[in-house]
């Protein structure tokens, strides 16, 4: 009888978690579909005829094709470069002696703990010295480094799991030390591997601080233009749910696709190294 | 072709990140260091940058803004995180894994981790707008508040922040808590059953130390996230009404970008810093020795 | 077709230097099935590791066919190993581990195929072709590991322990068939293990290895029956060769002052004055009679044969004897050497001419 009970109360409880998961996300959808009259309404209203004027009106005043473009090219090239550089890194972080793998490990961990705001001049101030700054390939050399020490921390644990006698039975079976390790190591740690890109992807695409500060108005990601449309008078919601939204496209997408493999990394146990 | 040594493969990668975080975190570090002992200002008149020596610290220390701001952050994560965790650990007991429910029902947990910051502040801006809010309109309809804005009342406002961030952050506390729990071998469950073990037992006994590390790690990133919580904040209320929701990341942007008085944000900024890194490195010695000794 | 000359290597551990290889030397010819052996962590194992490159050496020089590959990539050394924890891909099938050298080797798919179903037929695995390595048994997963070394065209062929991990029927067998396929295929075979019945039935030669030297190099038989050291042997040989110090007077031994109560045939002893040390093994030596100053300790059943343990003074030795001996334990013997006992001398430890 108390079993029954508690079943029915864990059932309760994780439905109402996923629904206060979703429920925001449920409303900008609609929102994003609805004139200004509508999203202001009191009380709510639930029907309505859905209409695109929010997605051109907001294409209108601002350059989406671009926005949407430059978001892309950063992400893929964050991406891009922190697993080509903390891929091998971390492998080789992962065959160290213990004591100098605790102070990288906390060097690198604590370049993490700066909030952003407190180094942003002297970093825009940098930027700008070398010649980086409202430059996308700037962006994607600070974003790397801000993704580089989770994902070295991350996959130094995947790649201590992996025997060494694979990296030596590639290079055996006639590959390079680099080829072995690209081809058949990273295969190998292929969840992690995942998991990296996804963390990357969604922090270099969400990213607002540092895109703020390094962007100008031709390389703006389209996080980063978000805010502009909160204005101290009238803050343009319609536009403002449509822009999020679409914002939030190319994320949902990944995540879908990933879904399946997702499931299995967490549910199989192999992720609890995370 | 230089042939790379099987056991040096990574080293010039290794290099350069090091080389690359020295350059871009470091330096700046440096350069707002030195800033912190000048009268630096780009907007405010004669402040040019002359060495003052340590008169913004003597400052900050008589700065009640500067504290209460510190406070409100302390207040913000002791509130907010160990109701993350305990709901987090909740959903992650409480959701069936393998069943196929479990696999609809998981996947949309992630959802808040799919929004930026600002889009989070955003949207929540939104629910709880004191107008049109939808959340507003529920609460008001079952008499739960009263006819004020929930954003713009000094008493609310905190607690508004607080929701938001438990809505954004505690289904990344219950992923990393389930996929640990997969981890625990069944066969401690099996010898616990056997050794006649009720689920109170069995939770405090095998669940919670198999989580430890997880929760560790929950722990470590919800904190260092908490100190540079900013995004959110600025999108939903811009550190008001007031200061009242002015955690410290706002109040540092505030005093070097809106103020303009760039060598005092320095110096707050150095002294954030130094806090920061006290108590990660306080932290972490606890964790390494308690590791060490059992 | 190998030659190692005064190879070198050192670890650096917590507790300072490890040596684990001084200054070894070693040649081995074409077709030569030789076997490193020696006790855990003699260096016989980063022997092989620093011949096939994954370590590099901290001193000397290895030379496979006439070309000097010290400093040379694995890839380039024409080396194919099985490594003691074999290193097979996990995301692979058996039958795409087995063709990965032939792969990277750019022979052509068809070629590949067949010689890949060839090794797997002559390994006895055709079955598992299309088994991932994480459904098979050790036994399995050693004679893939076997198949894939085999599928690379190479000059030597290493084997780091490979039959550690496996009970004693199927060690049996791989070990037989490992050597069939060596003749067959004219490799040139270079095995490292602990285990001297391994060596014994399948080495052309033995190298044995003691902290990080070279002890001895010969034939099994030689090193069997006519050991220059003490290490080699106590060390060949199971239940292992009694060694202890005597005396010698006159060609006459005495323990601990009194006389050896053990029949040696006077023209075997060495006519030298002083201490020695004498070893015997056990199917050297017989028990004669009854009513004698040993001592039966114990009775060990062996197969055809049964290992009867002795005690006399502060002395034990080993005895081989047939499985219908009527001893019983308590029971008083006399013993003789029916065949050569081994003298050494006590300071070189070498054998006394």
């Amino acid at each position: 009888m108390l079993v029954k009970m508690a079943r029915s109360l864990q059932w309760l409880l994780s439905y109402l978690t996923v629904t206060m998961c979703i429920l925001p996300a449920i409303w900008l959808a609609m929102c994003a579909f609805k004139t200004r009259l509508e999203i202001t309404a009191w009380p709510p209203i639930f029907i309505f005829v859905p209409t695109f004027a929010n997605f051109s009106t907001l294409n209108a005043n601002h350059n989406l094709g671009l926005l949407t473009s430059n978001s892309l090219i950063v992400a893929c090239g964050t991406t891009v470069f922190t697993l080509l550089l903390g891929l091998p890194s971390s492998f080789y972080f992962s065959r160290i002696r213990n004591q100098i793998r605790q102070n990288l490990l906390l060097f690198l961990l604590s370049t993490k703990m700066v909030p952003l705001i407190a180094i942003a001049l002297p970093f825009y101030m940098l930027f700008t010295t070398i010649g980086l700054h409202g430059n996308l390939v700037g962006l994607i050399v600070a974003q790397s480094v801000a993704c580089l020490p989770l994902t070295i921390w991350l996959m130094s644990g995947f790649f201590a799991d992996i025997p060494t006698e694979i990296y030596w039975a590639a290079q055996l079976d006639g590959l390079s030390a680099r080829q072995s390790f690209w081809y058949i190591l990273v295969r190998v740690a292929a969840p992690g591997v995942g998991v990296s890109v996804i963390f990357t992807v969604i922090f270099s695409w969400n990213d607002y601080l540092v895109a703020s500060i390094l962007t100008t108005a031709e390389t703006r990601t389209l996080t980063a233009e978000l805010p502009i449309l909160v204005t101290q008078s009238v803050t343009q919601w319609g536009q403002l749910c449509s822009g999020i939204i679409l914002s939030l496209l190319p994320i949902s997408l990944l995540a879908l696709l990933a879904r399946r493999y997702f499931i299995e990394g967490i549910t199989s146990g192999t992720l609890k190294k995370f | 072709m230089h042939a790379i040594s099987t056991s040096s493969l990574g080293i010039g990668t290794l290099t350069i990140v090091i080389a690359l975080m020295l350059l871009i975190v470091l330096l700046p570090f440096c350069l707002m260091t030195y800033y912190s002992l000048t009268d630096l200002s780009f907007s405010l008149p004669g402040r040019t940058g002359h060495f003052i020596g340590l008169s913004n610290f003597k400052q900050a220390l008589t700065d009640s803004r500067f504290w209460e701001s510190l406070l409100l952050t302390v207040q913000f994560a002791i509130l907010a995180i160990p109701i993350e965790l305990v709901i987090g650990l909740i959903v992650s007991l409480a959701l069936p894994i393998r069943s196929p429910c479990g696999r609809l029902l998981i996947p949309l947990l992630v959802v808040p981790l799919l929004f930026s910051g600002i889009a989070v502040g955003l949207v929540w801006r939104l629910l709880l707008h004191g107008d049109y809010g939808l959340l507003v309109y529920y609460l008001r309809a079952f008499g739960l508040i009263g006819n004020r804005s929930l954003l713009g009342s000094p008493t609310s406002a905190f607690a508004c922040v607080l929701l938001v961030d438990i809505w954004q952050w505690t289904p990344f506390c219950a992923m990393v808590l389930l996929a640990a729990r997969t981890g625990i071998a069944r066969s401690l469950y099996n010898s616990a059953k056997l050794d006649g073990a009720g689920p109170l037992r069995t939770f405090f006994d095998i669940t919670l130390p198999g989580l430890r590390h997880a929760l560790l790690v929950c722990l470590l990133f919800r904190t260092t996230d908490c100190l540079r919580e900013f995004d959110k904040i600025w999108a939903l209320t811009n550190g008001g009404p007031g200061t009242r929701t002015e955690l410290i990341s706002v109040y540092l942007f505030k005093a070097s970008f809106e103020h303009g008085d760039q060598a005092y944000g320095s110096a707050l900024s150095l002294l954030i810093y130094i806090v920061v890194i006290a108590c990660t490195n306080t932290f972490l010695w606890i964790v390494w020795k308690k590791q060490n000794a059992s | 077709m190998l030659e190692i000359k005064a190879l070198k290597k050192c670890y650096t551990t917590g507790d300072g230097q490890v040596v684990a290889l001084d200054g070894v030397s070693l040649a081995i010819s074409a077709n030569e099935f030789a076997v490193i052996l020696g006790p855990s962590g003699s260096g016989k194992s980063t022997l092989l590791h620093v011949v096939a490159g994954l370590l590099p050496a901290d001193g000397g020089e290895v030379i496979i066919r006439d070309n000097v590959a010290t400093h040379a990539p694995v890839s380039e050394r024409r080396v194919a190993m099985v490594l003691q924890n074999l290193g097979l891909y996990p995301h692979k099938t058996v039958m795409q581990n087995v063709e990965y050298p032939m792969l990277v080797a750019k022979a052509k798919g068809d070629e590949r195929k067949r010689c890949a179903l060839d090794l797997l037929r002559l390994l006895k695995i055709s079955d598992l072709a299309d088994r991932k390595p994480r459904t098979l048994s050790g036994g399995q997963l050693q004679r893939v590991a076997l198949a894939r070394a085999l599928a690379k065209k190479a000059d030597l062929f290493l084997l780091d322990e490979p039959f550690s991990d496996l009970d004693a029927q199927i060690r049996y067998e791989l070990r037989n068939e490992l050597k069939l396929l060596h003749v067959s295929r004219g490799l040139t075979t270079v095995l490292v293990t602990h285990d001297q019945e391994d060596a014994m039935a399948l080495a052309d030669r033995i190298a044995l290895m003691h902290k990080g030297k070279i002890i001895e190099v010969g034939s099994p038989r030689r090193l069997y029956e006519q050991p220059r050291t003490v290490f080699a042997a106590t060390f060949m040989g199971r239940p292992p060769m009694t060694v202890f110090r005597v005396s010698l007077a006159g060609r006459c031994p005495y323990f601990d002052g009194s006389r050896l109560p053990i029949d040696i045939a006077d023209t075997t002893i060495p006519s030298i004055e002083g201490d020695v040390l004498l070893g015997l093994r056990p199917e050297d030596i017989s028990v004669v009679m009854r009513a004698g100053e040993w001592c039966v300790e114990l009775i060990q059943a062996a197969g055809g044969f049964c290992y009867v343990h002795l005690k006399w003074a502060r002395l034990r030795m080993v005895c081989r004897s047939d499985s219908q001996t009527e001893l019983r334990i308590g029971d008083r013997v006399a013993l003789k050497v029916m065949a050569n006992a081994h003298f050494f001398d006590p300071q070189t430890e070498e054998r006394i001419k």
